[in-house]
């Protein structure tokens, strides 16, 4: 990232600052964590204008709350939490999202990266994780069946399987039970893939 | 096991979530069952799919545009700062506005107690009519008419209220006495007698202080045979009156006689007091001066012919008199 200050500092310290009006360390707590919680919030609500305002959003409500972060939980699970918390309200207010039925899906012209998509999904293949970031199309597929998904399923599915959270830090960011991460994953993790074999029928 | 329970173990496996022992669990499944192998090849190719998205990059401005949006928060929250402060102000300026008319309303409403309280009770007026110039056409004095209460006063001067009660063996000799006198000496529009079922006589006189000595002068034999003469004569102060007992006719005449009404009550009092030491005084003096038989304080000035004319009745004209006098003269039987 060019001109990205150096971010290996512990995020107490950047805190304490912050919390001191450092704005030097207010910058690095943004550069720090702001390619995540944007690639959260874009998975979440597949609109990036909406990500990038909604990212913005969370980082003034990060510093506008500085001081009433008690550290119970760490400055990542706190600030992806009110990040979440703001994309689950924007999705609310706006449940216009990309609602098409999966019969639409299977007109749509989309042939090469249904067909990247299936390869991919077999179970005698040796799928290539490379071709997926290099096929917008496929991505774009991908985006729309976890659009599909109910916003909860999809958070948790976001959190786990794009930005890489274990159960313990989703528990945390969600506020809720370890069970319920876990059950909540298992069924968002079957409804995906049934989402996608409706496509390619 | 339930197909829900095998799925939440597979997810924990491939997220590296299980306990050993639910890892031997999951381990012994995939070796015996190859369709629950198959669902965790499935698991994880779905999750590799998820994975293999690329990372997004957030705007690079977006240190700026927090910036920006934390300044433009700063701002709205100081104009919100100040518009509350201002409301504030306001606020606080009405409510002490309020307070202010609500504290005058109170004093006002104390005041007006308290004035209805405190503030000195109106003397009644008496039923006395003051005439302060009389009008231009008027050239005969005004004549009272003997029922009328009013006595016409000049200007700035009281009028002498007297009353005089008599009491005697003989009202009759008294009366007749009285009446005779008063043919004398008073305009029949300036008196007036009630008899009341008990024989009590009440002569109301509105006449003027020549007229009036000459008529005390006239009864000055009644008093003789009088057992008891009471004056009352009322003062400056409301229904405060100075009762002068044991009068002698001397002392009335003396009374009316002064130059004004504040002369008058003035030695009224003085024969008021003057009256009671001496009824306490061994051998009650006071009574020899109702009979009369002592020295004369004053002498009556009874008007004396000075000429061989014959006494004339006078003119309404010729009585007029400055000073207004009323008098009552109550003639009782009694003790």
């Amino acid at each position: 990232m060019a001109g990205a200050p150096n971010i290996n500092i512990d995020d107490d310290v950047l805190v304490q600052q912050c919390r001191q009006g450092d704005s030097a360390a207010m910058e690095r707590l943004i550069y720090k964590y702001q390619n995540r919680i944007y690639n959260t919030i874009l998975k979440m609500c597949a609109n990036p204008d909406d990500a990038a305002e909604l990212t913005q959003d969370t980082f003034v409500k990060v510093i506008e709350n500085i001081d009433k972060f008690e550290g119970r939980s760490s400055f990542y699970t706190w600030a992806f939490r009110i990040g979440v918390n703001l994309t689950l309200n924007h999705c609310k207010r706006s449940s216009k999202v990309a609602f098409t039925s999966l019969e639409t899906e299977r007109k749509e012209n989309n042939w090469r990266p249904k067909q990247i998509l299936k390869e991919f999904l077999r179970n005698d293949a040796s799928p290539d994780p490379a071709i997926v970031a290099q096929n917008k199309e496929l991505c774009d597929l991908v985006q729309k069946a976890l659009m599909k998904l109910d916003d909860t399923q999809r958070t948790v599915i976001v959190l786990r399987d794009i930005e890489g959270m274990n159960y313990a830090q989703i528990t945390k960011v969600l506020e809720l039970e370890l069970g319920t991460v876990k059950s909540r994953l298992s069924r968002a993790r079957n409804n995906l893939r049934e989402i996608f074999e409706g496509f390619l029928r | 096991m339930k197909s829900e329970n095998i799925d939440e173990l597979l997810n924990g496996f491939i997220d590296g979530e299980l306990s050993p022992r639910q890892l031997t669990e999951v381990q012994r499944l995939i070796a015996h069952d190859t369709r629950i192998l198959e669902r965790l090849q499935r698991l994880q190719r779905g999750r590799m799919l998820l994975s293999s998205l690329p990372v997004e990059q957030a705007p690079a401005d977006m240190p700026d545009r927090v910036k920006t949006a934390l300044e433009k928060n700063t701002l709205l929250g100081q104009y919100a700062e100040q518009y509350k402060q201002i409301r504030g102000t306001r606020h606080l300026f009405g409510r002490k506005l309020a307070t202010i008319a609500a504290m005058i309303g109170l004093v006002a409403v104390l005041a007006v107690v308290v004035y209805n309280i405190i503030a000195p009770t109106p003397v009644p007026q008496k039923s006395v009519a003051v005439q302060t110039q009389p009008p231009a056409e008027m050239t005969a004095p005004p004549i009272l008419a003997a029922s009328e209460k009013s006595i016409v006063a000049a200007p700035g001067e009281t009028v002498l209220n007297t009353t005089i009660e008599l009491r005697t063996d003989s009202p009759n000799a008294v009366n007749a006495l009285i009446a005779n006198a008063l043919n004398e000496n008073i305009l029949q529009e300036q008196w007036q007698v009630e008899i009341s079922q008990d024989r009590k006589a009440t002569y109301t006189l509105n006449a003027g202080r020549e007229n009036l000595s000459l008529f005390l002068a006239d009864i000055q034999n009644s008093f003789r045979g009088l057992k008891n003469a009471t004056m009352y004569i009322d003062t400056e102060q409301f229904d405060e009156k100075i009762v002068v007992e044991n009068v002698t006719i001397n002392q009335l005449a003396e009374i009316i006689n002064q130059d004004n009404t504040q002369k008058s009550v003035k030695l009224a009092a003085d024969f008021a007091a003057l009256n009671k030491i001496s009824s306490a005084l061994p051998g009650k003096e006071v009574f020899a001066a109702i009979d009369n038989t002592s020295a004369d304080l004053i002498s009556i000035p009874k008007p004396v012919l000075t000429s061989g004319e014959k006494t004339v009745k006078k003119s309404a004209a010729q009585i007029r008199d400055d000073r207004k006098i009323r008098l009552t003269i109550v003639v009782a039987e009694g003790k």
